[in-house]
C-alpha cells in the first residue's frame, strides 16, 4: 500500500515506538494485574479503556486488534486461546487471553513515567 | 440498526479482509472478532442497553476500525511472502526432490509416444499390426498426460496428484532393459507416494 501513496511511507511508524493505542492497553493491562486480574480479553480490555478514559465510544476493532498483535509481537503481551470446554460450558465462543509479559510491564512503568495515563476512575485505582 | 444485522456486516468484512492470507492467522483473526462480537452483545444485555443504539456501536467499531484492519492485512500478506520466501532449501528440496523423476518419466512417456507414432507412418506399409501400434502410441501419451495432471494438481490435490503420477510412472517400470527410465519411474512413484503422505490436506482451518 505505501508503494502507492508514498505518504504513507513516510508515517510508518519507527520501529520500538509504542502510539497512544498501545501504550494505553499496556497501562491499563498492568493495572489490572495488579488488581488481581492477570488475563484480558480484547473486549474486556476495550471497556477497560472506555471506562478510564471515560470515553462514549469502544476502541475500534481493527484499531484495538491491531494493537494487540503489535504489542504481542513486540514481546511486551503474550496470548493463549483460551480452553474449550470453559467456553462451552459457558455457552459462548473462545476467547483469546492476553497477559503482560516482565517486558511489558517496565515498558509501561516507563511510559507511565514520561506521560501519565489519565486518572482513573474512584475505585479503580491499584491496590 | 440492529446488533445482529452489525455483527454481520462486521463478520462479512472479517471474512473479506482476511482472504488471502495464513489460513491460522485468518481463522484465529475471525475468533478473536466472534469472541468480541458475542461479549458486546451480552454487555449490552446486561446494561439494557438500546438494541438499535448497540448495533450502531458495533457498526461504528468496524467502520472506524477499517484502516487498521487494512494496514494489518497488508502486513500479514508481506509476513507471509518473505516467510515463504525464506523456506530453507532443505525444505524446499524435500519436498519437491520427486518432481525431477516425475518429469523425466513424463518426457520419456512422450518421447515413446512419438516413436511409436513416427514408427507407425514410417512402416505403415509394412507393418501387419497397425491397430496395435496405434494403441500403444495412444497409450505412451496418456500416462505422459497423466503425470503432467499430476504435476499440475499436486498442490490442490496431493492425493489425486499422487495416483495420476504413479499411473503415469508404472509402464516405466516395465522396460527393465532400459535401466534408467525404470529406475526414474521408481523414484517418481517413490515420490508421489511420500507426497501423498505428507502433503497439507487442502481444507480451511478450522475456526
Amino acid at each position: 500500500m505505501g508503494r502507492y501513496l508514498p505518504i504513507l511511507a513516510r508515517m510508518r511508524r519507527k520501529k520500538g515506538v509504542l502510539i497512544p493505542i498501545e501504550a494505553a492497553i499496556l497501562r491499563c493491562a498492568v493495572d489490572l494485574q495488579r488488581r488481581g486480574e492477570p488475563e484480558f480479553h480484547g473486549f474486556f480490555i476495550a471497556k477497560e479503556l472506555r471506562d478510564r478514559d471515560e470515553a462514549r465510544r469502544l476502541t475500534a476493532h481493527g484499531t484495538l486488534y491491531k494493537a494487540l498483535d503489535r504489542l504481542e509481537k513486540a514481546g511486551l503481551v503474550q496470548s493463549r486461546w483460551e480452553d474449550p470446554e470453559t467456553a462451552a460450558s459457558e455457552r459462548r465462543p473462545r476467547r483469546r487471553l492476553y497477559q503482560v509479559t516482565g517486558l511489558g510491564e517496565r515498558v509501561a512503568t516507563e511510559s507511565l513515567r514520561v506521560s501519565p495515563s489519565p486518572r482513573p476512575k474512584p475505585g479503580l485505582e491499584p491496590a | 440498526m440492529r446488533i445482529e444485522l452489525a455483527s454481520a456486516v462486521t463478520r462479512s468484512w472479517v471474512r473479506l479482509y482476511t482472504r488471502r492470507i495464513d489460513a491460522d492467522v485468518r481463522a484465529s483473526r475471525i475468533a478473536e472478532i466472534e469472541s468480541d462480537l458475542w461479549e458486546h452483545r451480552r454487555e449490552t444485555e446486561e446494561a439494557g442497553t438500546d438494541p438499535s443504539d448497540a448495533g450502531l456501536q458495533v457498526l461504528a467499531r468496524c467502520l472506524a476500525g477499517m484502516p487498521a484492519d487494512l494496514a494489518w492485512r497488508s502486513g500479514a500478506a508481506r509476513r507471509a511472502r518473505s516467510s515463504r520466501r525464506r523456506e530453507p532449501m532443505n525444505d524446499l528440496i524435500r519436498r519437491s526432490w520427486w518432481l525431477v523423476p516425475a518429469v523425466l518419466v513424463g518426457l520419456f512417456d512422450v518421447m515413446l509416444f512419438l516413436a511409436q507414432l513416427t514408427h507407425f507412418f514410417g512402416l505403415m506399409e509394412f507393418e501387419p499390426r497397425v491397430g496395435t501400434r496405434l494403441a500403444a502410441s495412444a497409450a505412451w501419451l496418456l500416462f505422459a498426460v497423466c503425470i503432467a495432471a499430476g504435476l499440475a494438481l499436486r498442490d490442490r490435490r496431493p492425493q489425486r496428484a499422487g495416483v495420476l503420477v504413479i499411473v503415469g510412472s508404472v509402464p516405466a517400470l516395465l522396460l527393465v532393459w532400459m535401466v534408467v527410465p525404470p529406475l526414474l519411474g521408481v523414484a517418481a512413484i517413490v515420490g508421489a507416494i511420500y507426497h501423498m503422505t505428507t502433503a497439507p490436506s487442502p481444507t480451511r482451518a478450522p475456526a
